[in-house]
């Protein structure tokens, strides 16, 4: 759905890139994500492959349709949730919605459905402009989903969102996902990434620096841990212990035989854990 | 289907924001204002000829017959006196007031022209002159002779002597000035208001990622602020020239000035970023396009640069439609520059629009 080739692009339009040499694809039906701190390159990327960007260098194909030459009609395919909400602000939700639905050339999902699966049926007559940020989020995210998008973009699409909302807009994705949808999922937000993408990519500084699943960027660059708790004499001691050293093994295997275990627990190596392994920095820098 | 469909949203959701940030309040307010002015505060008299005192010392009488004759033929105030005391205090009386005294006998009568000083150079020689025609036909010398003396004689024809001359009343005069300045500009500061609260909003980019062209969003701006121009436009002719206006041409004429108008300030204001920087040039926009206005009360004042502006066909097309005198050129020429100055304009603001889209990323 999605191929990349040698991207390149800069603000500037010198040798100062915002994205370097940025390869990678996307399969159809996968979940993919892009992760990265602010100013990594994610949006910029996002903003080429949805024509907010002009493309500079490299190649890039959409749906196989080159960005470069691809028509407005290539839109009824395509949908696209922005981190930063960008609303009507004077206009209702719902008209918000009905405004966006009737640009396009395709079928459309009914507004008030959408509203109703963010959580917003209660908000639909109200102006955008009263809505919190997290209820302005969900918006941005439901007209998204207005064309029913074989390639869809999502930006941040869980910024500002308290957990229960965070949890229904997860399960729209996969939803959308079961139902034929590609995911193009832009994030810094590793736990997101880890629990719902197929595949990830890294991207720092302009550059993708590893890109994977996340089972296998966490195997090749994670130590498998295990966090013990054990009674010794009276006392409650801890330790985390790697699988990978003989020593700490068979320390591992000593605490099993003679001390009073109380809880034993797997420690894998988090994406962002990972992410600072391979990056040097953190996702949140 | 899908464009018009496209069209009809956009326009509607135009409508929506006009009415919701109060901008429609505003013209509304405005026009009330102008009703009220037009209606109330402005005369419907404002004579700019200059009164006439005669003196007539020349013991005959003709020359305050023949000034009496004249002055009634064409409107003008005279005011005749018997003396010199009586002539004085007529010319000290503050106002636009000239003088013409007359002295010697028939054959030799002298004149002597009394100026506040104000007066321009033309008018003093058109009284000159026309005192000048009356000593030629007294003297009953032939003024066309070439003689150097005297002034060309002219034979006038009338086609249609019995045709009512169209003369309306000041204040109302004053009407196709106020739509000019009202309706037909109103997308200056309200289309680029609208423009750059979708920039802050960032709207426009959202947009960007739908089907619907550029030129689809522009039609539909220039739409929709030609039906606010109409909103201005109908209560203000209903309420002070009233239902005689040629209504079939007036609103096409003000919907297509309004379009042109917004074609423009589109074009203008992608080269500034915020309504803060837009008003200087906006101010700028309004002077020029209003100039027109000047030459519509004063028509000798009507240089080329002034000719060329689209409101100056606009103008006196708009009077055209409230005072119609059967003058379809006025209509007509000004409708085509119109167009042509739309079809010249739209496709820039197209495409400036849509470089700024993608440069400023907005």
């Amino acid at each position: 759905m999605i191929h990349v080739s040698e991207l390149y692009h800069s603000y500037t339009k010198d040798q100062s890139y915002a994205v370097r040499g940025v390869s990678f694809g996307v399969e159809r039906g996968e979940i993919f994500g892009f992760l990265g701190p602010n100013g990594a390159g994610k949006s910029t990327t996002q903003k080429i492959l949805t024509g907010l960007l002009p493309l500079q260098r490299g190649e890039a194909t959409v749906v196989g349709k080159d960005v470069r030459t691809y028509g407005r009609e290539l839109f009824n395919r395509i949908g696209v949730s922005f981190e930063n909400p960008n609303l009507y602000r004077k206009l209702t939700g719902l008209e918000n919605l009905q405004f966006h639905a009737s640009l396009y050339d395709v079928p459309t999902a009914d507004p008030m459905t959408l509203l109703r699966r963010v959580g917003l049926e209660d908000a639909a007559g109200r102006r955008a402009g009263a809505y919190s940020k997290g209820m302005q989020q969900r918006l941005v995210f439901a007209r998204s989903l207005l064309n029913r998008p074989e390639m869809w973009f999502l930006d941040e699409p869980t910024a500002g969102l308290d957990p229960t909302m965070t949890q229904i807009v997860k399960s729209i994705i996969v939803e959308e996902r079961e139902r034929g949808a590609t995911v193009f999922l832009t994030t810094h937000n590793m736990h997101i990434a880890e629990e719902m993408c197929d595949r990830v990519a890294f991207i720092n500084e302009g550059e993708i620096v590893a890109m994977d699943t996340p089972r296998n960027l966490k195997l090749s660059y994670g130590n498998k841990l295990v966090r013990v708790e054990y009674r010794d004499n009276g006392g409650l001691h801890q330790q985390l212990l790697s699988l990978t050293d003989d020593g700490e093994r068979a320390e591992l295997q000593r605490i099993m035989a003679e001390e009073t275990v109380e809880t034993l627990h797997s420690q894998e190596a988090t994406l962002e854990q990972v992410f600072i392994k391979v990056a040097g920095r953190g996702l949140q820098g | 289907m899908g464009m018009l469909r496209r069209f009809v949203s956009l326009t509607a959701k135009d409508m929506r924001m006009i009415v919701r940030s109060y901008y429609m309040a505003a013209v509304l307010v405005i026009a009330a204002l102008l009703i009220v002015s037009i209606r109330f505060l402005i005369p419907a008299d404002v004579d700019t000829k200059p009164a006439v005192v005669v003196w007539d010392n020349t013991g005959t009488g003709m020359v305050r017959q023949w000034m009496e004759a004249h002055a009634g033929a064409e409107g003008g105030t005279l005011i005749v006196v018997g003396d010199a005391a009586a002539y004085d205090a007529a010319l000290a009386v503050p106002g636009n007031r000239i003088g013409i005294r007359a002295d010697g006998a028939a054959a030799l009568q002298q004149f002597e022209l009394t100026f506040q000083g104000h007066e321009s150079t033309r008018t003093r020689r058109l009284l000159a002159a026309t005192m000048q025609q009356y000593a030629a036909a007294i003297g009953g010398g032939d003024s066309g002779s070439g003689s150097g003396g005297g002034l060309p004689s002219f034979a006038t024809r009338v086609l249609e002597p019995d045709r009512p001359v169209q003369r309306p009343p000041f204040d109302q005069a004053v009407v196709p000035l106020a739509i000019l300045m009202e309706s037909c500009m109103v997308g200056i500061f309200l289309a680029a208001a609208l423009l750059y609260s979708e920039k802050e909003d960032r709207t426009l980019r959202a947009y960007r990622t739908s089907p619907a062209s550029v030129a689809e969003y522009l039609v539909a701006r220039c739409v929709a602020m030609g039906l606010l121009a109409l909103i201005s436009a109908v209560p203000i002719t209903l309420l002070t020239v009233g239902l005689r206006a040629n209504w079939p041409v007036l609103l096409p004429l003000v919907f297509l000035a309004s379009m042109v108008v917004t074609a423009i300030v589109m074009v203008m204001a992608n080269l500034f970023n915020s309504i803060g920087e837009f008003m200087y040039p906006a101010m700028a926009m309004i002077t020029v396009l209003t100039l027109p206005g000047v030459a519509y009360f004063m028509p000798s004042y009507s240089p080329v640069w002034v000719r060329a502006l689209p409101s100056y066909p606009l103008v006196f097309a708009l009077r055209e439609a409230y005072f119609p005198t059967g003058n379809h050129a006025l209509l007509t020429g000004s409708v085509g520059q119109l167009l042509l100055t739309l079809a010249l304009v739209f496709p820039l603001a197209v495409l400036t629009f849509r470089r700024q889209l993608v440069v400023r990323d907005v």
